[in-house]
């Protein structure tokens, strides 16, 4: 690839603010996607209709939901890690650490629909259940997108080669800036999920 | 990787046109997923309890529609380039036959073809939807089913409702606002392109899935989709559902990227007390389409589970509700009616200093008025339960809340009342279509103040009168709006000038048979005609008859407008002057058509758009003047 300092026929100095801008934006959009199923939470819990908001047979299993949240969790810090690398240029750490977060996305996911099967109870067994698997399901979609993007980010990164290395290259200024966009939804979605950890598995 | 302009060779034949990423690869695709993913549900519903027990197996239909859209999309080509980003290229922004018809038939990142593919799907589905209308009125001229079953009515209510709704919901920002806003602000293309063309897609998907409704046995809640009816609908239901996650994801992605593109992409000197008003409304819409739509998709999501995957959210028997439906249906549902109404302000406050030679009356006053209604319309949406059974309390909140809204609408009315004033207006066809928009909406947003009104919603809601209101304000506000900025950037965006006697003649036909189809259903629904019923009193005979045969004529005014968008844009095809209507709107100061890439530099922006008569004033931009780039500073 070229160096270049317009991407896509724009300057780069755009480029680099849209992928500031579009991350913010795109956070705003998943508040109000997500407070769609706290809402639910809420108003089924405190309307408990016919009392079969949460009977007492359906019990989530919180070491599933542990092991998802560490998960997500330790995702997070390591892409930490990552982006500490890149800002002082160890490209090497850069991308074995983003692969680590990427992997670990994953494995989060794989968790997630590890215990839908291991769950206990169907969704209809009540308000709760009918919720924490939709709930649950709405964050796995997240973290999936979330993951083909991190993925999108280091396999660019793997393909740039040594040219990264120059940070006022377009490409360099392009990735940093698309490490900062993915990683402020990144540590955003994975609060998400701890909040809805604990609403899910210990308020219930 | 830069722009890549990729141009048809010359000497293929022209059936090689049709193999390829296009829209015809599109529809087959999607035909072929569709099968695929209905076959796939059909083997996954024979190992489901609860499906066995049903005479439907909705899973079939969801994932039929579900590899149909993933078929429709890779035929366009849309996953190419989230393919090629997984496997590490670089972005790449391919604008397909920069030249030619090819390049409306497939995914294209010209912010101006979407434009135009934008404007040709919201006119054939509008008259799709209108035609449906016809069908209900024509039921509507006994008092007893006459031509329909009543199942069948409720489905063409249901069918122009919803279609209407989505395509209104995009009818000025999809056209207009993807082809204009970046030359207004002085940009080259949208912040994200290729989303800008995905949302026109599933524009033109949504109405189709919508459609398929009709052959899957209707639905019968109407546009709203309330539960339980909603859980207990037959198959027809799922097209709804899934047309309605396809416009809302669409609102979403379209709010994003305008938000995106006006915060990033102004040129140098376009700051926000420059930026035209036609974008500032589009921002306030923006901002509603990113935060409310999500809520909509969640709960449609929600249903989905409800049909297919027996969780209970909607039924109150097993710790359920059907209000929890109803809340997060009206948290976008509200919102929603300001994303109809607020592009329509910006059309009429960007042409009226236009055609009244002018400066616009209170441009600070047009902003605020504008994102203070973006603001309140997040705190009303519970007006629409006040008969829902809500607690008794928190009425008068959505009442206040409610009313309050009208105060920021007031200041728009201020604004164009103010520009008005004085004024040696030039009555074109945009201007008129401005003035009775004006009109028509007053008259909506006065009646809407009883149906804000707990005491009075009480007796009126579920009547014609809400169908009146509503209709002025979206037909007439909206509806009209459209109207003003179809006549006024049509020889903009085509190079062509329409027919100036058949504008006229449309003008005055569809203003006078609008108020004569709509003003007579508040006395309807004052007299107790209910929405949604296909029988009535015998005594209402009379005035639902001359609605009809209103209605009729109406729909006929309207096709004196498809006549002449036909005859002038495929038959005629008559050049139209340079700025026809003497603008100082930066769209206007390019040539036509305009170039690709809009700028061959970016432009300065050293004044504002609504210097009418200014002694001395600057014009508004120094073309390709500048080397700095984008942001507005």
């Amino acid at each position: 690839m070229a160096d270049q300092q317009l991407i896509e026929g724009e300057d780069i100095q755009a480029a680099v603010r849209n992928y500031w801008v579009g991350s913010r934006l795109w956070i705003a959009g998943l508040v109000f996607y997500f407070l769609a199923f706290a809402f639910s939470f809420l108003y089924l819990r405190s309307l408990n209709a016919n009392h079969m908001w949460h009977p007492a047979k359906v019990q989530a299993p919180a070491v599933w939901g542990t092991a998802i949240v560490a998960a997500l969790v330790v995702s997070a810090i390591v892409f930490t890690i990552a982006r500490t690398a890149l800002e002082r240029n160890s490209l090497s750490i850069w991308r074995w650490a983003a692969l680590v977060a990427f992997l670990l996305a994953l494995t989060a996911a794989a968790l997630q629909i590890v215990e839908y099967r291991e769950l206990g109870f169907g969704p209809g067994a009540g308000g709760f259940a009918s919720t924490f698997v939709a709930w649950t399901g709405g964050v796995l979609v997240v973290v999936l997108g979330m993951a083909y993007w991190l993925e999108t980010i280091w396999a660019t990164s793997i393909r740039a080669g040594t040219t990264l290395a120059d940070t006022s290259r377009g490409e360099r200024r392009m990735l940093a800036a698309n490490v900062e966009g993915f990683g402020a939804v990144w540590y955003f979605v994975v609060a998400v999920a701890v909040a809805t950890y604990g609403l899910l598995y210990w308020v219930g | 990787m830069q722009t890549d302009v990729i141009a048809a060779p010359a000497s293929r034949p022209a059936w090689r046109g049709l193999i390829g990423f296009n829209l015809l690869t599109g529809i087959v695709l999607g035909i072929v997923g569709f099968a695929v993913g209905a076959w796939l549900g059909g083997m996954i519903g024979d190992g489901l309890r609860w499906v066995g027990q049903s005479d439907e197996n909705d899973i079939a239909i969801f994932l039929g529609f579900a590899l149909g859209l993933v078929g429709y999309f890779g035929g366009l080509g849309f996953f190419n380039y989230p393919i090629s980003r997984l496997l590490g290229h670089p972005p790449s922004l391919r604008e397909y036959d920069s030249e030619g018809w090819g390049r409306y038939f497939r995914m294209c990142t010209d912010h101006k073809v979407v434009g135009i593919q934008y404007l040709v799907v919201i006119l054939i589905f509008f008259f799709v939807a209108g035609f449906n209308a016809m069908m209900i009125r024509t039921e509507l001229l006994r008092p007893s089913p006459s031509i329909w079953p009543a199942d069948t009515y409720l489905t063409l209510v249901g069918e122009h409702g919803t279609m209407m709704m989505v395509l209104m919901s995009a009818a000025v920002i999809g056209p207009f606002g993807n082809y204009l806003i970046p030359i207004m602000i002085g940009a080259r293309r949208m912040a994200f392109p290729r989303i800008e063309s995905m949302t026109v897609w599933m524009t033109l998907a949504a109405p189709i899935v919508l459609l398929s409704a009709i052959g899957l046995g209707g639905f019968p809640t109407g546009w709203t989709g309330y539960t339980p009816l909603a859980d207990q609908a037959n198959l027809g239901m799922d097209s709804y559902i899934t047309a309605f996650i396809l416009a809302g994801t669409a609102l979403t992605l379209v709010g994003f990227n305008i938000l995106a593109t006006v915060f990033t992409m102004r040129a140098p000197g376009m700051t926000w007390g420059r930026l035209p008003l036609f974008v500032w409304a589009q921002v306030a819409t923006a901002i509603l389409m990113l935060l409310s739509a999500p809520v909509l998709v969640t709960a449609l999501l929600l249903a989905v589970l409800d049909r297919t995957a027996t969780t209970t959210f909607f039924t109150s028997g097993n710790g359920g509700s059907p209000y929890l439906f109803e809340n997060l249906f009206w948290f976008f549902g509200h919102p929603e009616v300001y994303i109809l109404a607020l592009p329509g302000f910006g059309v009429a406050l960007e042409i009226l200093p236009v055609f009244c030679r002018k400066p616009l009356w209170g441009y600070g006053m047009a902003v605020a008025g504008m994102l203070g209604i973006a603001a309140l319309s997040f705190m009303v949406w519970q007006h629409h339960l006040f008969v829902s059974g809500i607690n008794a309390p928190l009425r008068p909140f959505y009442m206040l809340t409610t009313e309050l809204i009208s105060v920021p609408t007031g200041f728009l009315f201020i604004n164009a009342m103010g520009t008005l004033w004085n004024a040696r207006m030039r009555l074109e066809v945009p201007l008129l279509f401005v003035l009775a928009q004006l009109f028509n909406f007053l008259i909506g947003g006065l009646s809407g103040i009883f149906l804000s009104d707990t005491p009075s919603d009480v007796t009126l809601h579920g009547s014609y009168f809400v169908m009146a209101h509503l209709h002025y304000t979206i037909l007439g506000g909206l509806g009209f709006s459209l109207f003003a900025a179809f006549y006024y950037w049509f020889p903009k965006m085509t190079g062509l000038q329409y027919n100036m006697r058949l504008a006229r003649i449309h003008f005055w036909s569809v203003f006078i048979l609008f108020n004569t189809t709509f003003a007579p259903l508040f006395a309807a629904g004052i007299l107790d005609m209910p929405r949604r019923a296909v029988t009535y009193a015998s005594y209402l005979q009379p005035i639902n008859d001359w609605v009809s045969i209103s209605a009729f004529l109406l729909g006929g005014s309207m096709l004196l407008f498809g006549i002449n968008v036909v005859y002038s844009w495929a038959i005629a095809r008559k050049p139209a002057v340079d700025n026809p209507w003497h603008s100082r709107g930066i769209e206007w100061q390019l040539p036509t058509p305009v170039p690709v890439h809009n700028f061959e530099r970016l432009p300065v922006i050293v004044a504002g758009p609504y210097d009418y008569g200014v002694p001395g004033a600057l014009p508004v931009m120094q073309p390709e003047a500048a080397a700095a780039p984008a942001g507005g500073e």
